[in-house]
């Protein structure tokens, strides 16, 4: 029967997560969007809590929990800042790709370190997307060739996300000619590989905590034994890694829309004008309702889709792009009204909304943009695929 | 555990209700709509419904636990009546709206009755509605001055020794004038406000009741809109709701028995909303893939995919909203902040999918060879009855806003 109810082991999270948030995230995020990077500190007392492997099997070091349960986690997080939820270390993103790709054994073996004590400075990125590629993701030009006992990679990606400093980066390259994405293959290339070259961070407008760089490969030899192909199917592996990046992120970003709505709410009692707090003229008060509401409606969606790429549902695909859309829209709605609500204090630094809403202007481009989403949803549903 | 899908026993009731929904309501939708009552063969198919769907749709006469659906209580010992009632509502709606208001019942009498009244009321009003009887009850709250704030009803009731004598005007009752007894809010006291309010269950024969203007509708049309006038009605004591001890008993009196049902209410008006969106979704969205092929790499028409994925995303999210706010009602959670949210973004909400379906189709849209022109009208009323849109972020603000006493 319909529930909403958290199970006591992930309320229990939830608390921990939060605490995590207020106490060690929320001061460190100017600092952080300033060095353009994570404290090491942080990162270890991140590590420390010992859920940076929270969604991945125990045969890898993981703790074997579901992804739904990494949604509530990062949603916390996410509260904190979004930007150091998802700069801090992990596999992050190249986990996802080695779980989605690769063969039991390259799971165990790429992943694992990432559980080991030393691991606390360790991060995963992925290399997808390509200048001027637009949204045909598949129409790229970096190439693997094979030579020998290892692939050639040649090319250049653009917007790798975190991948200054990656330990293990996923590169998807067209091996073999063909349609779409019949083809193109993907990589894992280790820390230290030759014939790579990682460019200076560039200057985003928000999300600064997570670096951004391109990566040109020049010859860049990676052994045959890190061709991901546990997954033949690109497509089916592709929805599975992107369905479980996307929903991950976007709990990132509730949990700072959340922080926004909660701040601006806050901020609406103590300010008084015209002899009352500002939060009781109803132009605001009606405002911050709707943003309460919107918040709500994006969090059912986002429970609903992880709980469906947990029990392997057929179209997890769209429900995570309803979810991802509606998070998007919905963080640009509370951020945006942050600052209205805050006035001229919002434009200021000495409040965090105005970072929140360059950092979701950011993140609901790099993570998906809404018209992406609406593309997939709308392809789903020409599919044939019955609503609700 | 959360659990964001509706299981095989629901499923089971839904997909009955849809297909009720599809072969006893739509076919008479436009028709009804035209001729602005509900075809009286749609009515002896329609009259068993009200009576299968438990508790919360005002289904009936209160049934002992466990003998209908929504009482059985889930695994955890939870009643079910919501989640059940929201499920059954948006494919009823979805059927037609108007119509689903026209399933015989005590429609929105019934809850009140069910919870306020006393053993013998509960048996003498709502003991009428028996199987194959078309009867109606109906639930008389507004006044031409008081539409969102209740608290401004100036109806009048003044004690005559066994009776109370009803004065004053309510609007916009729907059904009133067919059902045999309205559950009538009026108040003893003007000076004591709210508490001053009480509930009466008027009979259609009562002396000094009458029927004045039935109304011409934007939407819901073939659903009756009626104005009641109460010229010294007689109205005997063991017909005000709860008996007298009752008010003596709880300070606010008749006024939380009007809110009370809100909280199970307003979900489900949220619902319709979103069975009504959704039919209007599914119209546009079927009309678009026969025209154009979304599969193609870049779509020509990104613009009618942003509108349509919108609308399916919005569709889904609010009766995400619906469930939670009906799950909160079942498990004895304090909900009105939740319920109004369903209602405030559903009502909202579906009202711009309606305006979207139109646009997306063009001039055919607004053509009576679709329902899409008319489920457009119906939906207006859905961010104004059972509390304006406006009403319910009254009720939000002042659960998240520290201090707000009134605007």
């Amino acid at each position: 029967m319909i529930s909403f109810e958290l199970d006591e082991e992930v309320k229990g999270l939830q608390d921990t997560a939060k605490k995590f948030a207020e106490n060690e995230i929320r001061p460190k995020a100017r600092d952080a969007e300033k060095a353009g990077a994570v404290p090491e500190e942080l990162n270890r007392k991140y590590f420390d809590l010992g859920v940076s492997l929270i969604d991945y099997p125990d045969t890898v070091g993981g703790m074997n929990c579901p992804l739904f349960w990494n949604v509530v986690l990062q949603e916390e997080i996410g509260f904190g800042d979004a930007a150091v939820a998802s700069a801090l270390c992990g596999p992050c993103h190249a986990g996802a790709a080695v779980m989605a790709f690769g063969t039991d054994e390259q799971k165990q073996r790429l992943l694992a370190p990432f559980a080991e004590a030393a691991a606390c400075n360790k991060r995963g990125a992925i290399a997808l997307i390509e200048e001027d590629r637009g949204q045909e993701f598949s129409d790229m030009k970096v190439t693997a060739k094979k030579k020998g006992n290892s692939w050639e990679i040649n090319g250049k990606k653009a917007f790798v996300l975190g991948g200054a400093n990656a330990d293990l980066l996923v590169v998807f390259a067209r091996a073999e000619k063909g349609e779409g994405w019949n083809g193109i293959k993907a990589f894992a290339v280790e820390k230290g590989t030759g014939g790579m070259v990682v460019s200076a961070p560039k200057r985003l407008m928000g999300y600064n905590a997570l670096d951004v760089v391109d990566v040109t490969f020049d010859e860049c030899a990676v052994p045959a034994a890190n061709l991901l192909d546990g997954e033949k199917d690109t497509v089916k592996g592709l929805i599975k890694m992107l369905d479980r990046i996307k929903t991950v992120e976007a709990a990132r970003l509730l949990g700072m829309a959340r922080a926004a709505t909660e701040y601006a709410i806050k901020y609406s009692h103590e300010r008084v004008a015209f002899g009352k707090p500002i939060g009781h003229f109803q132009a605001l008060a009606f405002l911050m309702a709707d943003m309460a509401t919107e918040l709500n409606a994006a969090r059912w969606s986002l429970w609903r889709a992880a709980d469906a790429v947990d029990k392997g549902m057929e179209n997890t695909h769209q429900l995570v792009a309803e979810a991802v859309a509606q998070i998007n829209e919905m963080s640009l709605f509370a951020t945006n009204n942050a600052v209205q609500i805050l006035g001229g204090h919002g434009f200021i630094q000495d409040h965090p909304v105005e970072k929140w809403m360059r950092d979701a202007r950011t993140a609901t481009v790099l993570f998906g943009a809404t018209n992406l989403q609406n593309l997939i949803i709308a392809r789903g549903e020409s599919a044939g695929a019955k609503s609700a | 555990m959360i659990e964001l899908e509706i299981t095989s026993e629901q499923k089971g009731i839904r997909d009955f209700l849809h297909q009720m929904a599809k072969t006893v309501f739509r076919p008479y939708a436009r028709e009804a709509d035209r001729s602005h009552k509900p075809p009286e063969d749609f009515l002896q198919k329609a009259v068993g419904l009200a009576g299968m769907m438990g508790g919360a749709m005002g289904g009936g006469k209160k049934k002992k636990k466990d003998e209908s659906v929504g009482d059985k209580p889930d695994k955890k010992g939870a009643r079910q009546n919501n989640r059940i009632s929201i499920i059954g509502a948006e494919e009823l709606a979805w059927g037609d709206p108007a119509l689903m208001l026209q399933i015989p019942g005590p429609g929105l009498g019934g809850p009140p009755v069910a919870i306020t009244g006393t053993p013998d009321q509960q048996e003498r009003f709502l003991g009428i509605f028996k199987p194959g009887v078309i009867k109606y009850g109906a639930y008389a709250l507004t006044e031409p001055g008081a539409g969102t704030d209740v608290s401004a009803i100036a109806s009048t009731a003044k004690k005559d020794g066994d009776y109370y004598i009803l004065n004053g005007t309510k609007c916009f009752i729907t059904n009133g004038a067919k059902a045999d007894w309205n559950v009538v809010f009026a108040t003893v006291d003007k000076s004591q406000g709210r508490s001053g309010h009480r509930a009466f269950v008027v009979w259609n024969n009562n002396p000094g009741f009458r029927v004045g203007k039935i109304e011409e509708k934007l939407g819901l049309r073939a659903s009756e809109t009626a104005e009641l006038i109460l010229e010294d009605c007689r109205v005997h004591k063991d017909d005000l709701l709860g008996g007298e001890e009752h008010y003596e008993k709880m300070k606010g009196g008749g006024f939380k028995t009007a809110m009370a049902t809100f909280d199970s209410t307003r979900p489900m008006v949220a619902a319709m909303a979103v069975g009504i969106g959704r039919a209007a979704y599914e119209v546009a969205l079927g009309w678009a893939k026969e025209r154009y092929d979304f599969r193609r790499p870049i779509p020509r028409y990104r613009a009618l995919v942003d509108k349509l994925a919108e609308m399916k995303r919005r569709i889904d999210a609010a009766r995400l909203l619906c469930w939670h706010a009906a799950w909160m009602a079942d498990m004895g959670i304090p909900n009105a902040k939740e319920a109004s949210m369903s209602k405030a973004y559903a009502g909202g909400e579906m009202t711009k999918v309606c305006y979207d379906a139109i646009q997306v189709m063009g001039p055919e849209g607004l053509s009576e060879d679709y329902l899409v022109e008319k489920w457009f009208r119906d939906i207006k009323v859905y961010d104004i009855f059972e509390g304006t849109g406006q009403a319910q972020r009254i009720v939000i603000s002042k659960r998240i806003i520290e201090g707000i006493t009134s605007f």
